[in-house]
């Protein structure tokens, strides 16, 4: 199959995905319990008051008259107004997504090379001592908890030492200095949490690929280690890393939601989390879109490159 | 009578009656002596900007004064807007954009007396008609604003001349100059309809960004009609929901001032000579409510039971570090001064408690009792330690843990037996008539008692305090014997700031003075 073609097939594959995520997500907020009315109100919730509220807000029209309406409404890029402030909740989503994107590029920019590094160096010398101290390393850093960092990291850079801003106030008057302040420590902080996952997988696809005939010619036949593992091992292993490269980033930019509440940052997870707190529904709605078309898109540059690195999956036999 | 103190006081006038009432109060040890040490301090320096942790900022927030829902929001709204009545330390009215007001006879008609000083931020002169169109709308049919339930009492306004306005109330009510002190009854200005991102009250500050949950920036109003602050240039709020993070921020210098701190965060800040906490006794409770008209709490003997299990004194040591004190069967606070003094605290007592559920046939029953952090923080903690003190007297709790946002709809007068918590509330009848009147919304005891009722009807036409007194003291003494509440504890309200700034005092009605920290606040660099 030509590679244009298999590339357009995954991405109508996604966008019917998402329309499948959008209709799961809508469900699912009809079946909480609640709703805007009675989040907002709270203890002062009177039958007079939900259903004044009910009413400015549309909310006894029928379900699948809101969800067609919604949906209509995206296609031509409305993703409405939230219930609750009456504010366009895509506008909001997407200076949120910018926030939560700036956050997980960096984490990339840092991360990816690091666990790249870290995996050949492993992979070079497997069950080696710095094999064994990686593989410790990245058991340790797997088994703390994020929040934990997290906490450990501001009390001491933040609280005690006082270098770092403990808390991240994204304003947009913000330059690059102020933005690598107040992003240190998150970054760190999530470095830490994908880099271990990013490492191993990098080691375990290398050494698959050193063990097969090709590899061991091209070490027969006198090519110096770094070469062997750059230029052919890590090709030939890229697939599997592509992948769980993918699945990390997208982690990043949904589900950090505990990261982004201790630093007090502003990014889409969060926005997400409040929004069902107080059900409003679009909100939550045109976060879970923006999850799911990150999971998608990240999952089909997974394949381009799994695609564009190997010929096999171009040509199947 | 009139009930303004005397002439129209410049807020400056004011603010120093205000530091002397204080004093007193710190003198009968109702603030601690560390509440603040800022008293009687150099003169106050305009300039600078401050950043403010507020414990929480949502897609709710509004500038729209009614639906006020938490008091983050309050604490912006009260820097934008101003009140018609504002509340001393010591729970009284005190005149503020109005400067005066009078009852006739049976207090059923009011007539209010403004400022003629006062501006807009629009540069638009206060008047009658903006009190007339403020309050109207918090009143409306149409109205979705929790002020409702008190403020549909006015009957009629009518603009007298245009800083004059006269109330025609539905029934005599004394308590109408402090219900214009509400968090939510701002001052906007006539035919306001437009609230999101702008607005224009009256208040100290004006509004420069107001985008929710994401950029609160407030600058100096330079034409306040107050004659003492606002001192600071710019002031920012910043919405830290966890509690940790925003200590953290204070300690780390990112922010000036925290609201709401955590009680175990307290001993840390005091060990910090950087670091000033303020603390403020008040009304503000956490309770058990126990339904009269459902099994097994209809029956005395299982509220009594219940009231006298409760180890309060642990509950505030333990959960609430010693930041409160513990309350009787009755909503009234210690701070209040329609205290009733004569009724004796209840004590953790188990043979009684012991005595009156065996009375009642449930001895080692179990009784299922619902709870969540959704009324307000530490009360699953604290309904874990009436388990545990409830246990050693022969009563089985059978604790449900609910998740916070479907407490209030899915539990709340709706289970026989409960935790709760309310606001504080600067006079009884605010708290009375709304939670303990017959077929009252937020009546969450259903508790019924067509004797009470009339002492509210009564209380509320009485304008002689000492009768009022009495009146107020039976309701509590009603409650205390027969009602289906129990207060564990009146919870301290803590707040905190860096020491370079000055000027907030500590406020039984709200944090960081009463939300008006910003008023008079100023940095001393």
């Amino acid at each position: 199959m030509y590679m244009p073609l298999l590339i357009a097939q995954r991405a109508a594959i996604g966008v019917a995905t998402l329309m499948l995520v959008s209709l799961l997500v809508f469900v699912g907020t009809e079946i909480l319990p609640g709703d805007v009315a009675t989040a907002i109100l709270g203890q002062g919730a009177t039958p007079e008051l939900v259903s004044a509220l009910h009413v400015r807000l549309h909310l006894d029209d029928p379900a699948y008259l809101r969800y067609l309406h919604w949906l209509g409404n995206l296609l031509v890029g409305d993703a409405g107004q939230s219930l609750v402030n009456r504010l366009d909740v895509g506008a909001t989503a997407l200076a949120r997504a910018q926030n939560s994107l700036i956050l997980t590029c960096s984490t990339a920019a840092v991360a990816v090379p690091l666990s790249l590094l870290l995996g050949l160096i492993a992979a070079s010398r497997p069950n080696s001592k710095v094999d064994r101290a990686i593989s410790a390393f990245s058991v340790f850093m797997i088994s703390i908890p994020d929040f934990l960092l997290a906490i450990l990291l501001v009390t001491l850079f933040a609280v005690k030492l006082g270098w770092l801003p403990s808390i991240a106030r994204i304003r947009s008057s913000y330059d690059l200095f102020d933005w690598l302040r107040v992003l240190v420590l998150p970054v760190t902080t999530l470095t830490f949490a994908v880099l271990p996952h990013m490492a191993r997988m990098t080691r375990t696809a290398v050494l698959e690929v050193l063990e097969t005939p090709a590899l061991e010619m091209a070490t027969l036949k006198g090519l110096p280690r770094w070469r062997v593992l750059v230029v052919h091992a890590l090709p030939n292993a890229l697939g599997p890393i592509a992948n769980v490269i993918a699945l990390n980033l997208a982690y990043l930019i949904s589900g950090v939601v505990v990261i982004e509440t201790l630093f007090n940052f502003p990014g889409l997870g969060r926005y997400m989390v409040d929004a069902v707190t107080i059900r409003d529904v679009p909100a939550v709605q045109i976060c879970a879109m923006l999850f799911c078309a990150a999971y998608i898109v990240l999952n089909l540059a997974a394949d381009i490159v799994a695609i564009v690195a190997n010929p096999r999956v171009r040509y199947p036999r | 009578m009139s009930l303004s103190n005397g002439g129209p006081p410049s807020p400056v006038d004011f603010s120093v009656s205000r530091r002397t009432i204080l004093k007193g109060f710190a003198g009968a040890g109702l603030l601690l002596p560390f509440a603040n040490a800022g008293f009687a301090q150099a003169a106050p320096k305009k300039g600078g900007k401050l950043v403010v942790a507020l414990n929480a900022w949502t897609s709710s927030d509004t500038l729209d004064p009614g639906n006020f829902y938490d008091s983050n929001n309050a604490m912006v709204g009260f820097a934008v807007y101003d009140l018609l009545v504002n509340r001393g330390p010591d729970l009284k009215a005190i005149p503020w954009l109005a400067e005066s007001w009078e009852p006739n006879a049976d207090a059923s008609e009011w007539v209010f007396k403004l400022r003629s000083d006062v501006t807009f931020h629009s540069g638009k002169r206060f008047g009658a008609d903006d009190v007339i169109y403020s309050y109207t709308r918090l009143k409306s049919d149409k109205s979705t604003s929790p002020t409702k339930a008190f403020m549909s009492q006015i009957k009629e306004m009518k603009k007298v001349d245009d800083h004059t306005v006269r109330f025609v109330l539905d029934a005599p009510n004394a308590d109408l100059p402090i219900t214009f002190s509400d968090t939510r009854v701002h001052i906007v200005e006539d035919g306001a309809t437009e609230f999101l991102g702008k607005a224009s009250g009256t208040g100290p500050f004006k509004v420069k960004t107001f985008e929710p949950a994401q950029s609160y920036v407030l600058t100096r109003n330079d034409h306040y009609w107050g004659s003492g602050g606002p001192y600071v240039d710019e002031i920012e709020y910043v919405g830290i929901p966890d509690r940790t993070a925003r200590v953290n921020a204070l300690l780390s210098g990112d922010v000036d001032i925290v609201m709401d701190l955590d009680p175990t965060a307290v001993p840390v800040l005091q060990a910090n000579p950087d670091m000033v906490v303020l603390n403020a006794k008040s009304g503000t409770h956490v309770n058990v409510a126990m339904m009269l008209d459902m099994d097994p709490t209809s029956k005395n003997d299982v509220r009594m039971a219940m009231k006298y299990a409760i180890d309060r004194e642990a509950i505030v040591q333990n959960v609430y570090k010693g930041f409160g004190v513990v309350g009787n069967d009755h909503p009234i606070a210690p701070i209040d001064p329609f205290y009733n003094k004569e009724i004796p605290q209840r004590a953790y007592d188990p043979d009684k408690a012991r005595f009156h559920i065996k009375k009642a046939g449930l001895e080692n029953t179990k009784l299922p009792f619902y709870t969540s952090d959704a009324p307000r923080n530490g009360c699953v903690a604290a309904t874990q330690v009436y388990q545990q003190s409830a246990a050693k007297c022969g009563i089985n709790l059978d604790l449900q843990q609910i998740p916070a946002d479907s407490y209030w709809e899915k539990v709340w007068i709706k289970q026989p037996m409960l935790i709760s918590s309310w606001d504080g509330r600067p006079v009884p009848d605010l708290i009375l008539s709304i939670a303990y009147k017959t077929g009252g919304d937020y009546n969450e005891t259903h508790w019924k008692n067509d004797k009470f009722d009339k002492l509210l009807v009564e209380g509320r036409g009485t304008l002689d305090f000492a009768k009022r007194y009495e009146i107020y003291g039976e309701c509590q003494r009603m409650l205390q014997d027969d009602g289906g509440v129990a207060v564990m504890t009146f919870l301290d309200i803590l707040d905190a700031h860096a020491s370079h700034v000055k000027g907030i005092k500590a406020h039984p009605s709200g944090n960081l003075d009463f939300f008006q920290f910003a008023t008079n606040v100023w940095v001393d660099a």
